[in-house]
């Protein structure tokens, strides 16, 4: 054994799940063993799964307003047109009234 | 013969020098904080004229800066990270305790930048809270179970004592989770908040809901919800097209309505209540949005905002698999070792300490490489996980058996 690192096995044994490509299987024995690693690789894990969940959390909430804003705005326009449809109607009702 | 004052009897003598010395003291020193105070004030008048601006009044002192074990580390990892080989040399002196005098002047030039980086992190490290963690892993598993793991204050410690180095050692990746942490506080008590809440009110208003959205959000499997959710808003969206709907209702507010005149309508050929019905099912197309907004999931309003909003912006990511290689492992490290020690000359006559000085070298450089690689990368989720993996082999790694 050329090192004195008691989790090397741990890191040996993620990097042959990471050699077989599998994401999803990687980050679950990142969570599974998070407490196994050291210390200081557990608080850089922990980082790592929380600024990711964090980013993906404000996109979210970003793509939410960007489509709010969109379908406020198309909304406002509707309601827009029916308010002048609707004076147009009246306006028709009361020239009918009047015979002109 | 009038006595000089200075020439008091012996016993009161010292005493009244003293007395003397001091208030002269006091009021040099006075003399001088004035000065100072006025040449600050100039000084400043001048960088306000030159339009240089003014530094913050807790911008770090190098003293202040040195004196503390945690600022002391972080401005040597800025400095490591932004400088060039100028910052290198400074570093070492600074490491081995070998300061010059003129190292002081040369690091002072940086405590501006080094304060700026600090207040920066400062305020997004106060917006990382348990409430923030807790409302984040409502809708991502892999923390819930974190959670579970090292509870909500946990994550925070580990956040917390990251986003400082974060900010000087990666500045980019600071930047997005700042704007991010930004986000996330509009959500809660600021503009996005007003949005939110204006939608809200608006369905209760108008009794929207967003049924069919709904409905395909009830499938179980993923896959299949995934499909369904595209299917349903591509076919309301294809088909009548956001564009489209746009365009309609512009051209009712804009076009046939404008002029207000009934004969214009007449001219145009809308019959009203065709267009009353038309506008009801535009309202009721747009309401079933609004609703999904609030009670949707990530991937409905993903498939929503991609066919309404136009395709978002791709973020780079970096796969599992490309940052892999990022990093050097324990084999790679003794190959590379191996052409290292052949540019040497003759490493075998070479005494047990010079040996372990080139291994350090060697080291350091590799780690070097690998941070860099690692940072080039832009950050990103699997970028940090390979970087902790890296430090914690390199930590554990025996030199000796580089040979």
């Amino acid at each position: 054994m050329s090192t004195n690192d008691a989790t090397q096995p741990l890191r040996d044994e993620f990097m042959k799940i990471v050699e077989k490509g599998d994401e999803a299987a990687a980050k679950k024995f990142l969570i599974d063993n998070l407490k196994k690693f050291p210390e200081d690789a557990q608080k850089k894990i922990i980082s790592a799964f929380f600024f990711d969940a964090l980013e993906k959390e404000a996109d979210t909430i970003e793509q939410r307003a960007a489509l709010q804003k969109e379908a406020m705005s198309v909304f406002a326009d509707i309601e827009k047109a029916e308010s002048k449809l609707g004076d147009e109607k009246k306006k028709g009702e009361v020239k009918a009234a009047l015979g002109i | 013969m009038r006595e000089s004052p200075f020439s008091l009897a012996k016993t009161g003598e010292s005493a009244y020098y003293r007395g003397v010395q001091l208030s002269f003291k006091i009021i040099t020193m006075s003399l001088i904080d004035t000065y100072k105070t006025e040449q600050d004030r100039l000084e400043k008048e001048e960088k306000k004229k030159a339009g240089i601006p003014e530094e913050p009044e807790d911008t770090l002192t190098v003293k202040e800066i040195l004196n503390n074990k945690e600022d002391s580390a972080l401005f040597g990892d800025m400095l490591e990270h932004d400088g060039g080989s100028t910052n290198k040399d400074l570093m070492a002196r600074l490491v081995s305790g070998k300061m010059e005098a003129a190292d002081i002047e040369e690091l002072s030039k940086f405590r501006g930048q080094f304060s700026e980086k600090m207040r920066a992190a400062e305020s997004v490290r106060g917006e990382l809270t348990p409430e923030l963690a807790q409302e984040i892993a409502k809708n991502n598993p892999d923390i819930q179970k974190m959670i579970g793991l090292v509870g909500p204050e946990g994550i925070v410690k580990a956040v917390q004592e990251t986003i400082k180095k974060m900010a000087v050692t990666d500045p980019e990746q600071f930047k997005k989770i700042s704007k991010s942490v930004e986000t996330m506080k509009s959500f809660r008590d600021g503009d996005l908040k007003k949005l939110d809440d204006s939608v809200k009110e608006k369905c209760k208003k108008e009794g929207i809901n967003a049924d069919e959205f709904m409905k395909a959000l009830a499938i179980e499997d993923g896959g299949d919800r995934m499909k369904a959710l595209n299917d349903l808003v591509k076919k309301q969206w294809d088909k009548n097209g956001w564009g489209k709907l746009k365009r309609a209702v512009d051209w009712l507010t804009t076009g046939a309505l404008s002029s207000g005149k009934v004969n214009r309508l007449e001219d145009s050929k809308i019959d009203i209540d065709t267009a009353f019905a038309e506008l009801a099912k535009y309202k009721k197309e747009i309401g079933s949005v609004l609703g999904a907004s609030i009670n949707g999931n990530k991937d409905l309003i993903e498939a929503l905002n991609r066919e309404m909003v136009g395709e978002p912006k791709k973020k780079e990511t970096v796969s599992m698999n490309d940052a892999k290689k990022d990093i050097p492992t324990e084999d790679s490290l003794r190959e590379g070792f191996k052409k290292f020690r052949k540019n040497l000359g003759n490493w075998d006559s070479l005494d047990e300490k010079s040996k372990d000085s080139w291994r350090d070298k060697f080291l350091k450089e590799e780690k070097d490489k690998a941070d860099k690689n690692i940072s080039a990368r832009g950050g990103g989720f699997w970028a940090s996980i390979f970087g902790a993996m890296f430090n914690s082999m390199f930590t554990g790694f025996d030199k000796k058996s580089l040979n």
